[in-house]
């Protein structure tokens, strides 16, 4: 072994002392940096491409993160719209309110933040994970290989109908959760026998906007393009086998989960 | 066969009609149309919001659309989303309801009393508003009616002393005799008035039969002259000497009785003086209101949950105004008190 | 004409490749041999471009590799079809649309023509049955059958066998190397066959590419093989020959 000259053993010392500090940022840098390039030239659609092929697959993508998604949201949210009355009631009762306030507060929850973020968290796990092990899978057993070696774009011919799927069906399952919740809200009031549903109803549309259901379309948008798009991103770069894959699908739904935090906080900071 | 395209395009299709119908519903609008719309003008929307309820005679038959202020913000357009198959009968009367400060501000529509009400309102027909005040301008709007009140307690008072003023004037020379005597009764008996305060009322009630006394002995005298003057001369003189005697022994109360006018002449006077120290509290009064109304962190609460402060002010307003029409309708109460004392001499 | 030129590449300072020269002359069939983790799948993945070498280049048809862009560069993979050792066929599809897959993707043919075509492809390797069977239900020897299937549906100029013949039956084997034979022969194809199995070997090169650590110590014919001298070729050779018994003297 060399032994390093001694006047440059400092700066060598102070680098090496460095490394591990730098490895966290500089890692999670890099990890961007790969998935802002992933979705570049995924995106990047090739030209001789055969929209015919893609419709196919995008319809079936759509079948599989929207039609397919939508009884676990429907549970879900179902069960939040219900929480939602029980502690509205439980909170706002109070002989200075107007029992419809309870009505208000589900649609304001439920239409702004409980209709997307649950669902969310709950395509996360579905959506998110299953495009990750998908995507991992197909790598690890080189059928994206497969699919390059032909002469395919296979971050076209993957990412793109996912992705697309997600944007599209994430606003579908918003309508659906909300719906849901909202109905399943007033249906908890009435049996709640505190109020009926006429006057859930009532304070629902006491302070209803129309720009909430805008804005809640929108943000569900962005969550279908964030969890999708972070689970092509970590299915696509999986490697190592099963466990590739298996880390693959947790890091999908992990990183999806917080990134919609903070997509949740940005569109409240920009939009509302 | 359900195939990925059919499945997409329904799912699509569907929560394209369900945000449709589900904006419609949460905005208030009827979800098939046939709804219309009216045009309420009001001077003050009360806080009144889009989506709040319109009722008619208590029944919810709509919800408001738009509320938005007119040209030199002088009035307020609210635009009233009425359900299809409701009529409103032309004349209604329109206003807001409720409290803005909890929340729940509705327009109330109210038919026109009377059987005949004409044809109904049909959409785009604009209604002007009766200005309702909410409780807390109800209540300022109280302690102005007091101030009236107040006001009207004071015309009152000067209209009675104006009556008392033309009374003793006309009465001219008697009255001025009446009280010549009377000051002279007065100083003779003061001493005797102030020790005997306690038989006051007493005499004062036997004075008006004492008086009558006088009258029917003076009557009697008067025939008794007429036949037998010389016979019941001596009588007559006895007699004009027990009358004098009886004045003179009720001169006490007649005394009282020009003590009682004095005293009540000098407690309407300090009625005048409180009215004037209530009307100045009654302008502070709505003043405070006014700041409280206005004040963000104002403790309208508190005033709500003291209207002692209103009962009072009105109580003391009804006491004095009864005192000074007491004054006005009788102002010769107690003159004719001194009418008897007249009639003596 | 497929050409290497001293291309280099290592993996995390593990040099794998090491300025490795190679032709691969039109319409013969070319195997690459060597031991396991000798590299031989490292480079046919350069031959198509799925790993870019650390220096050196790839020349397909006069093409440098390195100097297209990608799409220039997904119209030369399309002169290649590719069996992957695994088989690599699409989980989601039925062993037909894997098939039918490269046909629909690049090919203007009709559906009508699509399914002949996947039906005669189907045939040549053996499975005319298994067309509506997902891959999960196929044996791992039938999974590389169709990819096989797959790779010369759309009759490409080059296809690269990695490992063709491993994990199959003999008789299997026999059949697959019968085939990429014929498609050598009838079509003009070019084949370039990466294997550690001598009898395939021995059956079907026309050429012969040795790889030892990394480099290519030894090309040439079948003939070649018997007059070679090299010490590692000759113990790859023979630990084969072993197996196999007698080596065959008709190539």
């Amino acid at each position: 072994m060399e032994v390093p000259p001694s006047d440059a053993s400092l700066a060598a010392r102070v680098r090496a002392g460095c490394a591990p500090l730098w490895r966290i940022p500089g890692g999670l840098l890099q990890g961007f940096g790969a998935y802002c390039l992933l979705m570049a030239e995924a995106f990047n659609l090739p030209r001789d491409l055969r929209p015919s092929l893609y419709a196919r697959n995008l319809a079936t993508q759509m079948v599989q993160v929207g039609i397919d998604s939508i009884p676990i949201v429907s549970l879900a949210t179902a069960f939040s719209g219900g929480v939602v009355v029980v502690q509205a009631i439980y909170q706002l009762e109070n002989p200075l309110l107007p029992l419809s306030i309870v009505g208000t507060f589900a649609e304001q929850s439920i239409l702004l933040e409980l209709g997307t973020l649950v669902t969310a968290f709950v395509l996360c796990g579905r959506v998110g994970a299953r495009i990750a092990a998908e995507l991992g899978t197909m790598r690890v057993k080189e059928q994206i290989d497969a699919l390059e070696a032909m002469g395919l774009n296979s971050r076209s011919f993957l990412v793109v109908p996912r992705v697309l799927a997600g944007v599209l069906m994430f606003p579908v399952l918003y309508v659906v959760a909300a719906t849901v919740g909202m109905v399943m809200g007033g249906v908890v009031a009435e049996l709640s026998g505190v109020l009926t549903i006429q006057t859930y109803w009532e304070g629902a549309r006491l302070f209803f906007r129309p720009y909430d259901v805008f804005f809640g379309l929108v943000k569900s948008l962005v969550f279908g393009f964030v969890i999708t798009s972070i689970a092509c991103y970590t299915g696509y770069n999986a490697e190592g086998g099963a466990e590739g894959v298996g880390k693959a699908t947790t890091r999908a739904a992990v990183l999806g989960c917080v990134w919609v935090l903070f997509a949740d906080y940005a569109c409240a900071a920009l939009l509302l | 066969m359900l195939t990925n395209e059919i499945k997409v395009g329904l799912a699509v299709l569907l929560s394209a009609v369900v945000i449709f119908f589900g904006v419609r519903f949460l905005s208030g609008q009827s979800l098939f149309g046939g709804g219309y719309e009216v045009v309420a003008v009001f001077e003050d929307a009360q806080g009144l919001t889009s989506g709040a309820i319109v009722r008619l005679n208590g029944v919810r038959v709509g919800d408001v659309q738009e509320v938005r202020l007119g040209p030199n913000a002088r009035e307020v357009f609210v635009t009233l989303g009425i359900d299809g198959g409701v009529d409103i009968p032309r004349g209604s009367t329109i206003q807001t309801s409720g409290i803005s400060a909890l929340g729940e501000v509705a327009v109330e529509i109210t038919p026109p009393s009377g059987a005949d009400a004409g044809r109904p309102l049909v959409a785009g027909d604009t209604l002007r508003a009766v200005s309702t005040p909410d409780i807390f301008d109800l209540i300022a709007g109280e302690s102005n009616s007091l101030t009236a009140r107040a006001d009207t307690a004071l015309i009152g008072a000067v209209n009675t002393f104006t009556t008392l003023d033309e009374i003793l004037q006309n009465s001219g020379g008697d009255i001025e005799a009446v009280l010549a005597q009377l000051r002279f009764l007065t100083q003779a008996t003061v001493t005797l008035v102030t020790e005997e305060q306690g038989r006051i009322d007493r005499t004062l009630a036997s004075l008006e039969d004492a008086a009558a006394n006088a009258s029917a002995v003076s009557d009697r005298v008067g025939r008794n002259v007429e036949d037998l003057s010389v016979v019941v001369g001596n009588d007559v003189v006895a007699t004009s000497g027990t009358v004098r005697a009886l004045a003179e022994t009720n001169a006490d109360s007649v005394t009282a009785a020009v003590n009682n006018l004095s005293s009540a002449l000098r407690r309407a006077d300090e009625q005048l003086v409180e009215l004037r120290a209530l009307t100045q509290n009654l302008a502070s009064l709505s003043a405070d209101l006014d700041s409280t109304l206005n004040s963000p962190d104002g403790t309208l609460g508190l005033l709500l949950n003291d209207p002692s402060l209103y009962y009072n002010a009105n109580a003391a307003a009804a006491a004095l105004q009864q005192i000074l029409q007491d004054l006005q309708a009788e102002p010769g109460r107690y003159l004719r008190e001194l009418d008897g004392v007249v009639r003596v001499f | 004409m497929i050409q290497i030129r001293d291309l280099s590449k290592s993996f995390g300072g593990n040099a794998v490749l090491r300025n490795v020269d190679l032709d691969v002359p039109e319409g013969e069939v070319t195997c690459v041999i060597g031991r396991s983790g000798s590299g031989k799948s490292v480079l046919m993945r350069h031959i198509v471009g799925l790993l870019e070498p650390d220096s050196g280049r790839v020349i397909v048809d006069g093409a440098p590799l390195d100097e297209l862009t990608y799409s220039e560069l997904r119209q030369v993979r399309r002169k290649f079809g590719v069996l992957f050792q695994g088989g690599a066929l699409f989980d989601s599809m039925s062993a037909r649309d894997n098939v039918e897959f490269p046909l629909r993707t690049f090919t203007d043919l009709t559906p009508n023509e699509i399914r002949q075509r996947a039906d005669e492809c189907l045939e040549l390797v053996e499975l005319p049955d298994a067309g509506p069977k997902k891959p999960a239900e196929l044996s791992g020897g039938q999974q590389k059958r169709v990819a096989l299937a797959r790779a010369i549906a759309i009759e490409p100029k080059y296809i690269l066998y990695d490992e063709p013949t491993s994990g199959l039956d003999p008789e299997t084997s026999n059949t697959i190397d019968e085939l990429i034979h014929r498609l050598g022969t009838t079509m003009g194809t070019t084949s370039v066959v990466v294997t550690h199995d001598m009898h395939s070997v021995l059956s079907i090169a026309d050429r012969i590419a040795f790889v030892h650590e990394g480099t290519i110590p030894w090309t040439g014919t079948v003939d070649d093989l018997h007059r070679a001298e090299s010490e590692t070729l000759l113990a790859f050779v023979r630990a084969n020959e072993y197996k196999i018994g007698v080596p065959s003297e008709t190539a």
